[in-house]
């Protein structure tokens, strides 16, 4: 009886005091949006950079590994351009741009927020829709710095993100295992027939899965890519799901067809890159961002180039996703603001675009005069030659409602993870687009 | 003890036989990747030994994963936890086993109460509040919450049972006060089960994933295992020569923790179901 | 350590009636206090809280409004297909990996038991996995289960088995993360068996051995009902492990493919901290904090009833 008694008490201590936290929580309440993440405080408009004093200023950056050596030498010009200005810029662990977002999102909610951030194109909408960033400054932007890349971090008319390693889905093709198959690889490869046909030769020759299209690392990208080249719409006008479609449905059908033509090795992306990196898995579709650490994986093991991305007819009838990511300033405080427009200004340079975008991380260099002196350098190599000098028309990554990015992006994971195990892609592709419109609320 | 016939000994010795095989595996298979060149990872017919071995895997983890600092980190999150818990529990347990106080049964209750409810359970407001108090991605978050252990209290408090009263009454006699009570009686008298609750501790949060995986945002905060997990999640995580050299180095310093103390552990444990 | 839930907490010494009460009265809660405190503040605050906060949407960042919701977030988790699926994992879960830890580790402490030589070196050997991080171990595992020259395949191919997509085939993701958790588990329950063993008296053995009473007719009506304790321990501690269960599979498989191994823990996390919907966590947390406190009340419940 007296257990009873006193675990009341216990709970009613209990309560009392967690009512109480709550009440502090709310105290300097600010206007969260119900459900999604919000920062405290607004971001700044950058102030005018006369006006402020570098003197005991740091500003903090979040980046993934990717642009770790660029951020590196950016730091160092700035802190001798702006003598007494410091930085917070340690490289995060994980390149998954849904990974960095949620690292952003916690550094805010532990009170650290970042002032500049590195994020995936793919994330545009996800910080536009919820925290209301700062425009890009284009006056500043350097000489070389190629501005058609502007549009892929571009919103409602308005530059967000400044694109800084641009990437394109590509297939990566072991010409050698071709050969052995009794495949010309100089004949292009272009349609998902023709893939389809080669593929199944390879599986016939070797008895082994023959492609890879990863559906854990870029499930999102890959689909929309996949939807947009066939010529349909992967986000609608309105912001549903526009690949529900016939277009749609037959451009996704690429993983149920090879899957049920048993062509397609199921794995992880890092699995099936180190396959293919053995000599093991002679197709796999991935990203020119990659084709730098394939290249020291395969040596001299085999010959392998990255291609054109196949598509449904064989044409390019609409624009691939442009991969890679960018940089957005999320500062609250003006000056710091400035500064981190500054620092984009730099980033974006020939010199720093070459760190950005070289052997580390085959990127496409948004800086015109990196490409050239690149492309002249001696560590061009025909693969990195592909990546580094892609100029097909790129459009923006995703585009849906920013709430629901990771919903999204799961969905999609699910969908294409349905379809490699041969799926009727007409059901799977159904039932994304209805998850889709349930999550953007249309 | 009956002499048992030789067929059933020789089939006893078979299953033991296998189920050793199938818990070392792993550990072997392990060691194996790791000192294996990387070049001969995926190549077909993987050997039980490797062609020849390289220590080259356990340079590229250690580098590539920043093992060193996560190993200090490990260190010293896992010592503060161990001090703070032996801290806040011997005496508790010391109380609880030894002392008659008012509630004593009541709060033993909610001790053994809380014994049910798993960290992970409440993972989402000891965020939250940790959040509050500006604690997140600082080390004091990742240790604070494990600054008291119900399991701790538990387990100490049943090896303390066993304490004879007489004991006690001696030290009271020699005019010791509770605390030097407690110093100097109680403790030396409950080292097997201190020990094996320290064994324990260093074994739980070592090992822990999820609270530093949510807390640690910083790089250079992270545990061994947070910092391998991401390592393989990774672009890196094809290099399986590397990460099988990862996870050995942060399999190691509590494997031999283990060889050397298991005697106690086990017994320790053993003790505190028991003596319930 | 719950054996214990069910037997009245014996009362103190009487030895310190001898304490002077004056000077000991405020002794014993001094040397509670802190470790009270860490308890209170640390399990059953948050325990309380995840109630309270599975009424309110919930902004991450501190200083935020939360906003009272109802039992929205309640709906929002029993009307969700994926929750739906979590849960029904688990409990698969569970079934794959309590069973065979109970029997597995009653089987290898007894074997382990009757050994004569080497059974310290057998003992550590089959402890190891109890100790061992299971990250570090997941990560090996993922490669030893990888389609294309993991080890579990090689092995299939030596008796002509074609191989199996362990980590990427919705029907095997599940099986491939629970053999782990059977790995480790069987491991731990042996510890706690062969602890129960050992309290055993000889001279039980011997009276056996006098009456002739072995094998599996000793099993059954000696060995288990001696160490029912220590089965009834053992089973809460796996199911209490297996509803935990998130490190191996955040590891191996996320949660996938397609949802086929995501769990009650691994499916909270991502609600909670990748969509920030950090009300339903709560009410994800709360249910399955109910679920466990369920299991401890009604298992003391069937051991009262068992001894009455």
């Amino acid at each position: 009886m007296s257990t009873r008694r006193s675990l009341l008490g216990t709970a009613a201590l209990a309560a009392a005091t967690a009512l109480a936290l709550a009440a502090c929580g709310s105290g300097s309440g600010s206007t969260a949006g119900a459900g999604g993440p919000a920062l405290t405080g607004t971001v700044a408009k950058a102030a005018d950079l006369a006006t402020c004093k570098p003197d005991g200023v740091t500003l903090k950056l979040n980046f993934g590994p990717q642009s770790a050596p660029a951020v590196k030498l950016a730091v160092t010009a700035m802190e001798k351009k702006y003598p007494g200005l410091k930085f917070d810029a340690k490289a995060s662990a994980t390149a998954s741009y849904n990974d960095l977002t949620k690292q952003v999102v916690s550094d805010a909610a532990v009170g650290k927020p970042d002032d500049l951030i590195n994020t995936g194109l793919s994330q545009l909408t996800f910080w536009v829709d919820s925290y209301h960033p700062a425009e890009i400054d284009q006056s500043t932007l350097p000489a070389g710095y190629q501005k058609q890349f502007l549009a892929a971090g571009t919103a409602n008319g308005k530059v967000y993100i400044a694109p800084f390693q641009i990437s394109a889905p590509v297939l990566l093709v072991n010409q050698t295992a071709l050969k052995n198959a009794g495949i010309d690889p100089s004949t292009p490869i272009t349609s998902y027939a023709e893939l389809i046909k080669a593929a199944q030769t390879l599986t016939a020759k070797t008895g082994k899965p023959s492609i890879n299209i990863s559906t854990d690392g870029l499930p999102d990208w890959f689909s929309q890519g996949f939807v947009q080249a066939a010529g349909g719409k992967f986000v609608n006008a309105d912001g549903s799901a526009g690949f529900g479609d016939a277009t749609g449905v037959k451009a996704l059908s690429i993983w149920s067809t090879l899957a049920k033509d048993k062509v397609l090795l199921n794995v992880g992306g890092t699995d099936a890159m180190a396959q293919f990196m053995a000599g093991n898995l002679p197709f796999m579709a991935y990203t020119t961002s990659i084709v730098a650490t394939i290249g020291k994986g395969v040596g001299s093991k085999f010959q392998w180039m990255p291609v054109d991305l196949p598509t449904l007819n064989g044409t390019d009838a609409g624009p691939l996703p442009a991969g890679g990511n960018g940089w957005l300033v999320l500062s609250q405080d003006p000056c710091k603001a400035a500064y981190a427009n500054a620092m984009i200004s730099l980033m974006l340079s020939k010199d720093i675009s070459l760190a950005a975008s070289g052997t580390g991380y085959s990127y496409i260099p948004v800086n015109s005069d990196a490409a050239t002196e690149l492309l002249a350098g001696s560590t061009a190599t025909p693969q990195l030659k592909y990546a580094w000098s892609y100029d097909k028309p790129l459009s923006v990554w995703g585009g849906f409602k920013g709430s629901a990015t990771k919903q999204i992006f799961d969905t999609l994971t699910t969908t294409t993870q349905q379809l490699s195990t041969g799926a009727d892609p007409q059901a799977a592709v159904a039932s994304a687009v209805s998850q889709v419109n349930k999550l953007v609320g249309k | 003890m009956t002499t048992t016939a030789l067929p059933a000994r020789l089939i006893r010795w078979l299953l033991v036989l296998i189920a050793v095989v199938i818990s070392l595996f792993p550990f072997y298979w392990m060691l194996r990747t790791a000192l294996a060149p990387q070049s001969q990872q995926l190549a077909d017919g993987l050997g039980f030994w490797p062609s020849h071995l390289d220590f080259g895997n356990f340079a590229r983890a250690w580098d590539k994963a920043n093992l060193g600092q996560a190993l200090l980190n490990g260190l010293i999150i896992t010592g503060a936890i161990l001090l703070l818990q032996l801290i806040t529990c011997v005496p508790a347990a010391y109380a609880f086993a030894k002392i008659r106080f008012r509630g004593s049964g009541v709060l033993f209750g909610v001790v053994l109460a809380c014994l049910l409810i798993p960290t992970q359970a409440t993972m989402v407001p000891t965020f939250i509040g940790i959040n509050i108090f500006g604690l997140g991605d600082t080390r004091i978050g990742l240790v604070l919450p494990f600054y008291s252990s119900a399991f701790g209290i538990f387990l100490l408090r049943q090896q303390m049972l066993a304490i004879p009263d007489a004991l006690l009454d001696a030290a009271r006699t020699d005019g010791l006060g509770p605390w030097r009570t407690l110093l100097r009686v109680v403790v030396p008298m409950s080292m097997p089960s201190i020990a094996a609750f320290a064994i324990f501790s260093v074994f739980t949060h070592w090992n822990d994933y999820l609270w530093p995986l949510l807390v640690a945002r910083s790089p250079d905060l992270a545990t061994p295992p947070l910092r391998l997990a991401v390592f393989q999640q990774a672009d890196i995580g094809f290099d399986y020569s590397a990460l099988a050299a990862g996870a050995a180095i942060v399999t190691a310093p509590i494997l031999i923790l283990f060889l050397f103390a298991q005697r106690r552990f086990v017994q320790g444990m053993a003790g505190g179901e028991i003596a319930g | 350590m719950t054996t214990v839930l069910d037997k009245p907490v014996p009362s103190p010494a009487a030895a310190d009636t001898l304490i002077d009460p004056n000077r000991t009265r405020a002794t014993p809660y001094v040397f509670i206090a802190p470790a009270m405190s860490g308890i209170g503040l640390f399990v059953l605050l948050p325990a309380l809280l995840s109630f309270i906060g599975s009424f309110f949407a919930i902004p991450l960042a501190p200083g935020a409004n939360w906003k009272w919701v109802g039992f929205d977030n309640y709906t929002s988790v029993f009307g969700d297909p994926a929750a739906h699926r979590a849960i029904e994992n688990t409990l698969l879960y569970c079934v794959m990996t309590i069973i065979p830890s109970l029997v597995l580790g009653l089987l290898l402490a007894l074997l382990a038991e009757s050994l004569r030589h080497g059974r310290t070196l057998v003992r550590t050997a089959l402890f190891l996995p109890m100790t061992a991080n299971l990250v570090a171990m997941a990560v090996v595992f993922k490669w030893i289960f990888a389609l294309q020259g993991g080890f579990a395949n090689q092995a299939l191919a030596w008796i002509g088995v074609a191989p199996i997509n362990w980590l990427n085939d919705t029907r095997y993701s599940l099986i491939s993360v629970a053999l782990v958790g059977v790995w480790r588990g069987v491991s731990l329950t042996m510890l706690l068996f062969l602890a129960g063993l050992t309290t055993i008296p000889g001279a039980i053995h011997e009276a056996a051995a006098a009456e002739g009473i072995r094998g599996w007719a000793k099993l059954r009506t000696l060995i288990l009902p001696m160490i029912k304790p220590t089965i009834v321990f053992a089973t809460v501690l796996s199911i209490l492990t297996s509803i935990q269960a998130f490190d191996q599979i955040n590891v191996m498989t996320q949660g996938g493919p397609q949802e086929s191994s995501e769990t009650v823990l691994t499916y909270t996390w991502k609600v909670g901290f990748s969509y920030f919907q950090l009300g339903k966590a709560s009410a994800l947390s709360f249910v399955l904090i109910a679920v466990l406190i369920g299991i401890g009340l009604i298992r003391r419940r069937a051991f009262s009833a068992e001894q009455r």
